[in-house]
């Protein structure tokens, strides 16, 4: 269940996930969604596998991904969704971050 | 599953049910006839139940390899056919209800035997089927209640687990929206077995409790026909490329 939380408090998997509510795609077409470096939406991809709320299938050069969500999954994810979770925490560590010059020791 | 695996499950599964039916038979104390007599209905349907459940099983396991099996499976899709490399997802659904169905035959025969060794293993008897069938007093009917709640809890697991079954079809020729279809019948399931708990559990007559349990878990039979009709006369079929098993 930890890897199940683990995945859906990220926004950008939350997000993979909507995407595949609507039908099965490719990883190429959901990383065209986000405005993310390949390796980091395989790292994301990798985490959904992991908590078993995607399923990924090699066919030939591209991997399918197709949502494999069970009821008590989907409402978390729409619980997650509406509660926002995530976002505050993405916003505060990029405020930080900017804040923060980088080098500098306190 | 190969031949020689496919018949050593069914032989597996008929030694099962004439050794169930031989310690169910051996266990019966002459005491049971004058109790048949006196709940002629119910013993009835018991029998009915324990006898009835592995037939049932072995023609659902059955129509699941058989040509009119597959006619059915064929028809209710759509006139689309499961590729013949996908044949073992039909057969594995059908094992999962033999199995469950032998199971229970098993537990119903287990009970039976409790019921007519009540005298020598009333504690047992009373948590295994309820104080009712040991013939001990049971005013606040919590045994029935828990029958109805775990019937519930198990429609509402069920429920939870249909959307992950993947599609046995192939990408592109799916009939339906498999994956649509699959979590709307399991969303109706889910809600239907925790409102079954809940009126198990807190409506205080038990025959009403009964009567709303009993049509609250008849609701998914009826919600789901829609539903697949809805999906198999206008889904869109599945856009994505072909998937191996």
């Amino acid at each position: 269940m930890n890897l199940v939380f683990k995945a859906l408090a990220d926004p950008t998997r939350r997000t993979v996930l909507q995407l595949l509510r609507r039908r099965p795609m490719t990883a190429g077409e959901i990383a065209a969604h986000f405005k993310v470096s390949k390796p980091t939406m395989s790292a994301h991809f990798a985490i959904l596998r992991e908590a078993e709320l995607i399923d990924g299938e090699k066919i030939g050069k591209t991997i399918v991904y197709r949502l494999k969500l069970s009821v008590l999954e989907d409402a978390m994810l729409s619980f997650a969704e509406a509660m926002g979770l995530g976002h505050e925490l993405g916003a505060a560590s990029s405020q930080s971050a900017s804040s923060e010059p980088l080098g500098k020791p306190s | 599953m190969t031949k020689p695996k496919f018949f050593a499950f069914l032989i597996a599964l008929l030694m099962w049910t004439v050794g169930v039916a031989l310690f169910g038979f051996f266990n019966m104390p002459k005491t049971v006839l004058p109790y048949a007599e006196a709940h002629a209905p119910g013993f009835v349907f018991l029998i009915a139940d324990v006898w009835g459940l592995v037939p049932l099983g072995i023609l659902f396991f059955i129509l699941a390899l058989t040509p009119t099996g597959r006619a059915l499976q064929r028809w209710a899709s759509g006139d689309r056919e499961v590729p013949p490399d996908r044949v073992p997802w039909g057969t594995r659904v059908g094992m999962v209800a033999t199995l469950f169905m032998t199971f229970g035959q098993a537990w119903i025969t287990a009970a039976l035997v409790l019921q007519w060794h009540r005298r020598d293993l009333p504690w047992v008897a009373q948590a295994m089927r309820g104080p009712h069938w040991a013939g001990l007093p049971d005013p606040h009917h919590l045994i029935p209640r828990f029958w109805v709640a775990a019937g519930g809890l198990l429609l509402a697991w069920v429920g939870n687990s249909l959307p992950k079954l993947l599609s046995p079809f192939r990408g592109g020729q799916e009939p339906y929206d498999w994956g649509k279809m699959m979590r709307t019948c399991g969303w109706v399931m889910t809600v239907c077995g925790l409102v079954t708990v809940a009126c198990s559990l807190f409506v205080a007559d038990l025959r009403a409790a009964m009567l709303i349990s009993a049509a609250i878990l008849m609701a998914p039979a009826v919600a789901i026909l829609p539903i697949w009709a809805i999906y198999r006369l206008g889904g869109q079929p599945s856009a994505a490329p072909p998937r191996r098993l």
